[in-house]
């Protein structure tokens, strides 16, 4: 037992501690926190009233990124199946990184819901036993009971395997690898369990689509690897870890394969829509060319498909994804431009029209943007720090038996 | 502003255009609600208001271990509130305490006196509304006798109540409008009302996480308000947009008050919850009939058991052509719509 | 009459078949919830009465010794300069409804009278489709509750006999346009 409290010591002891670039980041994500959390005490004062979310757009930005984070999610799993399942050496040591962002973006997804939430203190009302989570007939109930389930998947995998290291001991298999399964299987439930939160409605026509899964899915693995390109490229460059070149190009050869299949869905979901043409259209309509010269949306969401095509022909051109700069360019692009899509991109239109035929648009107030902003720093200061307290550990830097 | 509850009477049908040859009932005064007006305006409750809101609450060990400060106010933790059970696991005793403690905190928040109750189901009753289409003119009287006997908050103003105004010849919402003035009915419009359709199949009571919302024997699908998390869940999933949240802590004037509360109907909302319409149980369950049906000066609105053949409501739906809104999603809802 | 949803399990049930397994059900909405015996009053329809309002009622308080001319075109009884007729285009005699003999008494078509507290009877004659929506409660307003007493307002009580159609009246106040709202139409 002392030995798992040193563990925790010394785990915060190296997060602690680092370089001037390092402390750095921190404080520039710290000052994000810091904005977020002045936004959230208004929210927290006067309410929900200080978004701009309304009775008609009931749900904005924070829903729109609890989205796009479970597609970061359930990413990890394109490390986690190459590298537990076919043992590919070269994925096996980054494995970790992608599920430590898996737990990262996890977090972000209760953050996110729980500032969302008109009533966060009542949360434990859900709690099977106390509370009455309405099981199994609310999706909300199941999306509640997939993300933590896999936020603990998460967190014992790599939790007992850099404990192991700690200690030095080789990792017992049937303590981890059953779960390694499992979480392969959860993390494709935790993208469509979220789908069907949206699709499960016939009232909301435009997210009523039996594609709406699969095209989270997809995304998600795009969007996922181009973040991870990106992680990885950031660690590379520290130093602190020597990433094979095999990675980034497994990571880009996925990509090719998830853009244009996302594209394609995309397609097939525009086609459905406007040329079927019923009233439904309205906010394909509203989204892609707007009504009656409105749409916020409209410069958006073409931005975010441009970005898109901009990925795709980087990953797709040898030309270009060999050279790192324009692979993080494509990546970053990737990135943004999916959380376009399937964040806002996605959500709000679902509320134009509404169901009663009002027109009401959407954009995130100031309060929204910076508790946004305020969870993305502190999920990506989580991120920074367990990784950096997890390379330490597997590099051998932190031992329990190492003299100090 | 300021009007009298006794418009939801008769005279009012006398103002509003019609010829003076009407005379109020007698007893028609009785039906119409009793309210403690009074005069004395703006008292500010800004402060209190929040207080029972609670301050530090523990959060969401379901989703998260972490902890989470709420609502800063001046009031105190009210732990029992707190830790409130659901309303359907309360025995009578725990209830009656409840009713005390919203009346309470109603006339601490909001200086006025009320009386909380909850009137059970009628053993063999479901009610239902039929609504003319060929009567209603869109008046929107129905909209405010609504919110004046629900204590909906005044700003920002929530109305369960939507008048649509479609063209003649149109059933498509999308087509409507909700902000029409002036005199009505317009040339060649026609005007639909929408609120809760209280759906026998309802995807709000499906969608919520904590079983917040359920609907009862009588089929109205109601609310415990202090046990709403405020996902908006039920939001996304109602296809009528009946579903209205309060963004705010509802603002209400003392004289704007309804004393006549029903814990799970028209109780003064807190902040970060949902509400809707729920045909004015508190009303209904002992007879009398919603606000909205007393204050149209048309007659559009009907409403009854529609398990008793007798009833208008059923009468209605078993001989004329009646129709419900969104048939095809399979909500079964209990408002329908007719033109004679 | 058959409220019944079209699947009995609910389209959800079925994907979740699997899971009904593992949990019990949401519980019957009568769980936990007694049900107050109905004391009630059954529900009673009173037709409103109308004599009793008439302004000057009984007529033959006057017009047991004085009455006009069966046609007093073209301004109208002399004595009831306010009455505006725009009804029955054409036929302007009072005497097509109001009894010449007995004033306080309505004459029917059909050569009978009735009072003026059952004057739908008279109304009825022409708009008997009307009537029969009236008769079940799916036209006209009633006023008291669904239970108990309820009184039918009858037609005169909405439509003047004289001039039936209703007038346009002011809406009240919309909704706030929303601060997002994109408008429709003249808006």
């Amino acid at each position: 037992m002392s030995t798992y409290i040193r563990y925790w010591l010394d785990m915060l002891r190296c997060v602690a501690t680092g370089s001037l670039a390092y402390y750095l980041w921190l404080g520039f994500l710290g000052l994000g926190i810091m904005a977020g959390g002045v936004a959230l005490s208004q929210q927290i004062e006067h309410g929900l009233v200080v978004t701009n979310m309304s009775d008609h757009v009931s749900w904005g930005a924070y829903i729109a990124n609890f989205t796009y984070l479970v597609g970061v999610a359930a990413a990890s799993v394109l490390l986690v199946v190459p590298s537990y399942v076919y043992h590919r050496k070269d994925l096996k040591q980054v494995v970790l990184i992608g599920e430590l962002l898996a737990v990262s973006a996890i977090v972000m997804c209760l953050a996110f819901v729980m500032v969302d939430m008109g009533r966060p203190e009542r949360g434990f009302h859900m709690l099977p036993g106390y509370g009455r989570l309405n099981f199994p007939s609310s999706i909300l109930a199941w999306d509640v009971i997939v993300l933590n389930g896999y936020l603990v998947l998460n967190l014992h995998v790599p939790g007992y395997l850099l404990y192991k290291a700690y200690k030095g001991e080789t990792p017992h298999r049937r303590y981890y690898l059953p779960l390694v399964f499992l979480s392969i299987a959860w993390a494709v439930s935790i993208h469509t369990v979220t789908a069907f939160l949206y699709s499960g409605f016939a009232g909301r026509p435009f997210w009523n689509t039996a594609i709406l899964a699969p095209r989270f899915l997809v995304s998600a693995f795009a969007s996922g690897p181009a973040l991870l390109i990106i992680a990885l490229y950031v660690i590379k460059r520290t130093g602190t870890l020597e990433i094979a070149t095999s990675v980034f190009d497994y990571l880009r050869r996925v990509m090719t394969f998830t853009i244009p299949l996302n594209f394609f869905l995309l397609g097939c979901e525009v086609f459905a829509e406007f040329y079927t043409d019923s009233v439904h259209v309205m906010s394909a309509q509203y989204l892609f060319f707007g009504i009656n010269g409105h749409g916020m949306l409209v410069p958006y969401i073409w931005s975010g498909l441009a970005m898109n095509l901009f990925a795709l022909v980087v990953v797709l051109t040898p030309k270009l994804h060999t050279q790192p700069a324009w692979l993080l360019a494509g990546s970053a692009f990737c990135v943004m431009g999916i959380w376009i899509e399937k964040g806002m991109g996605l959500i709000i239109p679902g509320f134009i029209p509404s169901p009663a035929g009002d027109l009401v648009e959407y954009a995130p107030s100031m309060v929204e943007f910076w508790v946004s902003i305020g969870i993305w720093s502190f999920g990506i200061a989580l991120f920074t720090m367990m990784t950096k307290a997890a390379l330490a550990l597997t590099s051998g830097r932190l031992r329990a038996n190492r003299p100090t | 502003m300021w009007r009298r509850k006794s418009k939801v009477t008769l005279h009012v049908l006398q103002q509003r255009g019609r010829e003076a040859t009407t005379a109020p009932l007698a007893g028609q005064a009785e039906a119409s609600p009793s309210c403690e007006a009074t005069s004395d305006h703006a008292r500010s409750a800004s402060c209190s208001r929040r207080g029972f809101l609670g301050t530090l609450a523990t959060t969401a060990a379901a989703t998260t271990a972490t902890t989470a400060a709420a609502a800063a106010g001046c009031g105190t933790i009210d732990w029992d509130q707190f830790f409130q059970k659901h309303y359907k696991e309360m025995t009578v005793e725990e209830k009656a305490l409840v009713f005390e403690r919203v009346a309470r905190q109603t006339k601490a928040n909001y200086g006025a006196d009320v009386r909380v109750s909850d009137p059970a189901p009628i053993e063999g009753v479901g009610f239902a509304f039929c609504i003319s289409l060929s009567v209603c003119n869109g008046n929107r009287a129905c909209v405010h006798a609504c919110v004046e006997e629900n204590n909906q908050g005044r700003d920002p103003a929530i109305q369960y109540i939507k008048v649509v105004e479609l063209d003649r010849g149109s059933l498509n919402l999308e087509g409507g409008d909700l902000y029409y003035e002036g005199e009505v009915p317009k040339k060649d419009k026609v005007y639909l009302p929408m609120q809760c359709n209280q759906c026998d199949n309802p995807p709000c009571v499906t969608a919520c996480p904590v079983e917040a919302t359920w609907k009862e024997p009588d089929g109205i699908v109601v609310i415990d308000y202090d046990w709403c998390i405020g996902c908006r869940y039920c939001m996304a999933a109602c296809p009528y947009e009946a579903r209205r949240f309060n963004y705010a802590t509802p603002k209400l004037e003392r004289f704007q008050i309804n004393g006549n509360q029903g814990y799970l109907s028209n109780r003064i909302r807190p902040r970060g919850v949902v509400e809707k319409c729920h045909f004015c149980l508190h009303r209904t369950r002992n007879g009398a009939y919603p606000a909205c049906l007393e204050a149209c000066p048309t007659g559009a609105r009907k409403f009854g058991d529609l398990n008793d053949p007798e009833s208008e409501v059923a009468q209605i739906v078993r001989k004329k052509r009646v129709f419900v809104l969104k048939e095809e999603l399979n909500t079964v809802p209990r408002i329908y719509y007719f033109f004679d | 009459m058959q409220r019944r949803q079209i699947t009995t399990i609910g389209a959800r049930g079925v994907v979740f078949l699997a899971a009904v397994g593992l949990t019990n059900c949401t519980a019957p909405p009568t769980a936990n919830r007694s049900r107050a015996a109905d004391e009630l009053p059954a529900g009673r329809v009173a037709i409103s009465g109308r004599e009793g309002r008439i302004r000057q009622f009984p007529c033959e308080g006057c017009h047991d010794k004085v009455d006009a001319d069966d046609m007093p075109v073209p301004d109208g009884p002399a004595k009831h300069q306010s009455i505006e007729i725009a009804h029955f285009s054409g036929a302007r005699s009072c005497n097509i409804c109001h009894d010449p003999t007995n004033r306080d008494r309505l004459r029917l078509l059909k050569g009978s009278t009735t009072s003026f507290d059952a004057s739908h009877l008279q109304c009825g004659q022409c708009h008997g489709e009307k009537m029969r929506d009236w008769n079940i409660g799916a036209h006209g307003k009633h006023v008291g509750g669904w239970r108990g007493t309820k009184h039918r307002l009858t037609c005169v009580d909405c439509h003047n006999p004289h001039k039936p159609a209703r007038a346009t009246m002011q809406a009240e106040a919309p909704p706030a346009f929303p601060r997002f709202g994109i408008p429709k139409g003249a808006h």
